[in-house]
């Protein structure tokens, strides 16, 4: 399809105004057509494919292909069944010949443990006073939805990294396991760059509540107690309206969930929340279709759920965590379009463009390349300083302490037994009324930097996130932003104004070119009002518009007569907040009076 | 993703920059190198030139031949025979090689295309000599195909030096026509790859890293093929009719998918025959370039 005139002007003027100042730095009416012009930029040159034999993935067969989503994704575009589904392998954001993983000894210099412990470690919590805790939540909420390598492998020698000298990590080196690699692969690979393999599905799909696969989606669908999937199309929750106890996991009484990895209190209360939705969209299609059976409202329901919780994710958190004019615009762009969402619930739709009217509704368009989930995506989407060491939890009625946890004590399967001790109302109510942490140097929590798995293992998640990024062949921060058609720091003092951060740096690093990417977007001065560096918003410009634009069921199949018109005027009704309010009555004075269900709650 | 650019009377060009249309659209058997002058005026304008510029005394190069013309098939098939790289005659010589690496390693840039040239005429004749006069000649061969600009391709019509170029091209492979395109016109993504390796080479973690990789960024796709749709349908990229000039942009496809399918056209017909010569050279240069001592001579 080619790119229509007005987008190709749209890219020059970018172009142009990248030349002479960066777009936040320009007026608003200047600033909003370089956004977009980086778009139009980033889609032509900044989209790379790696599945080379798409034949070695095996899309499902049976169910309903054309107007519900495919447990494990695939048929989600018709001409090509097995693009995103699950198994595919991660794209890029950058040329294929720049993406080789590095070898050592680069790989390990400077060593990733020394990055974590000397420039990424908590010294005394950063917050972020203006969002919520339900901002970190949410967005382990929405990866868990799109992305996953698995599990690490276990077959392979691990990463050994040396201790720092006066390092107090338990055992005298520190092992990191590696990616798992790409089992499935082709001649055509050869001599190419390492490709790893998503385990979940790479659409907006709700996976991270429903599953990869069937199999799982049927566990989410099963009461225990008969061991049989629930006819009326409904997810299991337990008598309190709690997520059940998954009894395929290592751990004993972990909720259950399409994925339950990495489980903590805030993915619970989102899982839960969302589960009791799709329950609500239930009872709301069964009221249009009485004689429709389990099955179809379960799909109509997953689909409606899931475009709301993409709704949610672009016209709500995301503008939270850019909270400027531009950003709010730029997002609500996103889904209603330039001309908004009083017009375009008044009128509908302006012609198909995606400009003035949105992407939802507009025509579908992969451009470049085959829609994949990104390695410079997961890289940028590294935000573990979001997250607080501490949490308390108080009664939403007058505040008072109920108990005060660290993040061990409200993580996997401690969150069941967590929830004997303080109602879930009162753990929303405490995780939407505290702060989370900024994106910034020295703000790492402690608690994943000595995360403990089992027996003597620990994990140093900083460290890993750095490790990660190399293995996996993403470029440091000034190759990454020369990438995207960024302006590269020239010094350590180019990178930031903060003085004791430079020395630092320095001590670190041999030069600027080899900062990482993690430890750049930390220094890195974020645009006016944003929560995260403009780096990272260059991948977001693209990325978060592709997970629409590329998606039929956001694009050419956004329609009543695919959603059922019930559920389309449902994602078009709510909101986060009007979620929270159908759930949650009783809470509605905490959320009521502030702009945006992220930002902190009235206490 | 492919577009279409048709107005009727003028022009009627479908173009596909992805992998997976253009693997389609290669193996479409609707679409041929017949070239025959049909169509729209610009249609005419661009066959009218692949058949006056890539033909030697009126018959063309066989990159440019038909599918099913059987002397193509045969000439393509011994020469696919005869540069595979594990059969009985050597195809590359020490002084060939030496030169190559030496440009690799830092030695004067200018050398390159001479240097390439010889590596790639010696497959035609043992004693090829690449000179200063015969890569010129070369580039005016590649110009007088790609150029976007109309009055230079006429110029170099008009001019004379088109016919002189190709004419020393011919000579010095004896008038084998597929040696004229090695040395003519394919030489050039070859000389492209040895511009990346010496790129490569100046970034020391390039020579820690396997040998294949640095053969998989040195490969080089043609920017562009051309094929004509020989009768009406729908194809991934669109509708053609008769006269439809399908434009597969290889080189864009190249950066964001690189493969073999794509840079060498391999599994379709009209795959190169030097599909396995190429990788196979670039690998060797590598290799002797990386394996050279640092002070000493390359070699």
């Amino acid at each position: 399809m080619a790119t229509p005139l007005r987008e190709q002007l749209l890219g020059r003027f970018a172009g142009l105004t990248n030349r002479f100042r960066v777009w936040y730095r320009l007026p608003f009416l200047l600033a909003m057509p370089t956004i977009l012009g980086h778009r139009v930029n980033m889609r032509a040159q900044n989209l790379s494919d790696t599945e080379r034999d798409p034949s070695l993935l095996k899309p499902s067969t049976g169910g309903n292909g054309h107007d519900q989503r495919q447990a494990d994704g695939s048929y989600t575009d018709l001409g090509c069944p097995w693009m995103g589904m699950a198994g595919a392998r991660f794209g890029r954001n950058v040329p294929i010949g720049d993406t080789h993983g590095e070898q050592p000894p680069e790989l390990y210099e400077p060593n990733p443990r020394q990055v974590s412990r000397d420039l990424l470690a908590r010294h005394s919590f950063v917050p972020v006073p203006h969002l919520n805790v339900l901002v970190p939540a949410w967005l382990q909420f929405m990866v868990h939805d799109w992305l996953s390598h698995g599990g690490g492998d276990t077959t392979n020698p691990p990463h050994k990294l040396p201790l720092p000298p006066g390092d107090d990590w338990p055992g005298p080196d520190m092992t990191i396991l590696r990616t798992l690699p790409d089992d499935r692969c082709c001649p055509a690979d050869q001599g190419q760059p390492a490709t790893y393999r998503n385990t979940e599905t790479h659409w907006w799909d709700g996976s991270q509540i429903y599953g990869s696969d069937l199999a799982r989606q049927r566990l989410v669908r099963t009461d225990p107690a008969s061991g049989q999937l629930r006819p009326d199309g409904k997810i299991h929750l337990d008598a309190q309206g709690h997520l059940p106890v998954d009894a395929t996991s290592d751990l004993p009484n972990l909720e259950l969930s399409g994925v339950n990895g990495s489980w903590w209190v805030g993915l619970s209360v989102l899982h839960t929340l969302f589960a009791r939705e799709h329950n609500a969209i239930v009872d709301r299609l069964r009221v249009d279709y009485p004689t429709a059976d389990g099955e179809w409202l379960f799909q109509k329901a997953r689909l409606v759920n899931a475009a709301l919780i993409a709704k949610i994710h672009t016209v709500e958190w995301t503008p939270a965590l850019m909270n400027s004019p531009e950003g709010r615009m730029a997002m609500r762009g996103n889904f209603w379009g330039l001309l908004g969402e009083h017009y375009a619930r008044a009128y509908g739709r302006l012609g198909d463009g995606e400009i003035l009217s949105g992407i939802p509704g507009s025509a579908t368009n992969h451009h470049t390349a085959p829609y994949a989930m990104t390695e410079e995506f997961t890289a940028v989407y590294r935000m573990h300083s979001l997250l607080p060491d501490g949490f308390s939890f108080r009664r939403h009625q007058d505040g008072e302490e109920i108990v005060a946890c660290e993040f061990m004590t409200v993580a996997g399967a401690a969150v069941r037994d967590l929830y004997t001790k303080v109602p879930y109302d009162d753990v929303l109510y405490s995780l939407a009324t505290s702060n989370p942490g900024a994106l910034v140097l020295h703000n790492y929590p402690s608690g994943l930097r000595k995360l403990h798995k089992k027996d003597a293992i620990f994990l140093d998640i900083a460290a890993t996130d750095v490790l990660r990024d190399r293995e996996r062949g993403v470029p440091r921060y000034c190759a990454f932003r020369r990438h995207l058609g960024m302006r590269v720091p020239k010094s350590f003092a180019d990178l930031t104004s903060n003085p004791d951060w430079q020395r630092e740096l320095a001590a670190i690093y041999k030069s600027i070119e080899q900062v990482d990417l993690l430890v750049g977007l930390h220094c890195e001065t974020a645009p006016p009002g944003f929560g995260f560096s403009d780096t990272a918003f260059r991948i977001f410009i693209l990325m978060a518009s592709r997970r629409l634009k590329s998606d039929r069921f956001f694009t050419s199949d956004f329609t009543p007569k695919v959603y059922t018109p019930a559920g389309f005027a449902w994602i078009q009704d709510n909101n986060m907040r009007s979620v929270l309010e159908r759930h949650l009555p009783h809470m509605r004075p905490h959320f009521a009076n502030v702009r945006n269900v992220f930002f902190p709650w009235d206490k | 993703m492919s577009r279409s650019l048709r107005i009727p009377g003028l022009i009627d060009l479908v173009r596909a920059d992805t992998r997976s249309d253009i693997r389609g659209l290669a193996n479409d058997s609707r679409l041929d190198r017949r070239f025959e002058a049909r169509g729209p005026l610009i249609n005419r304008i661009l066959v009218e030139r692949i058949r006056n510029v890539l033909r030697i005394d009126g018959v063309p190069l066989p990159s440019v031949a038909p599918r099913q013309d059987a002397e193509r098939m045969r000439t393509q098939d011994a020469l696919r025979r005869r540069l595979d790289p594990s059969g009985a005659t050597p195809l590359w010589d020490d002084e060939t090689i030496a030169g190559l690496v030496g440009v690799v390693r830092g030695r004067g840039g200018s050398e390159l295309g001479p240097a390439t040239q010889q590596a790639v005429g010696r497959l035609f004749v043992a004693d090829y000599r690449g000179t200063g006069e015969s890569w010129e000649a070369a580039k005016v061969l590649d110009d007088a195909v790609h150029t976007r600009n109309p009055l230079r391709a006429i110029l170099l019509q008009l001019s004379g030096r088109l016919q002189r170029s190709r004419q020393l091209l011919a000579d010095l492979v004896k008038n084998d026509l597929a040696g004229v395109h090695a040395t003519g016109i394919a030489v050039h993504n070859l000389v492209r790859g040895f511009e990346r390796m010496r790129e490569l080479w100046s970034d020391p973690r390039w020579r820690l890293r396997p040998a294949d990789a640095v053969v998989e960024q040195c490969m080089f796709a043609p920017p562009s093929v051309l094929r004509q749709a020989t009768m009406p349908g729908a194809t991934v990229a669109g509708a053609v009719r008769p006269g439809t000039l399908v434009v597969l942009e290889l080189d864009v496809a190249r950066a964001h998918t690189p493969g073999r399918d794509v840079e060498l056209m391999t599994g379709t017909w009209a795959q190169c025959p030097a599909a396995a010569f190429v990788p196979a050279l670039l690998r060797v240069v590598w290799e002797r370039a990386v394996a050279a001592p640092a002070t000493g001579k390359a070699s």
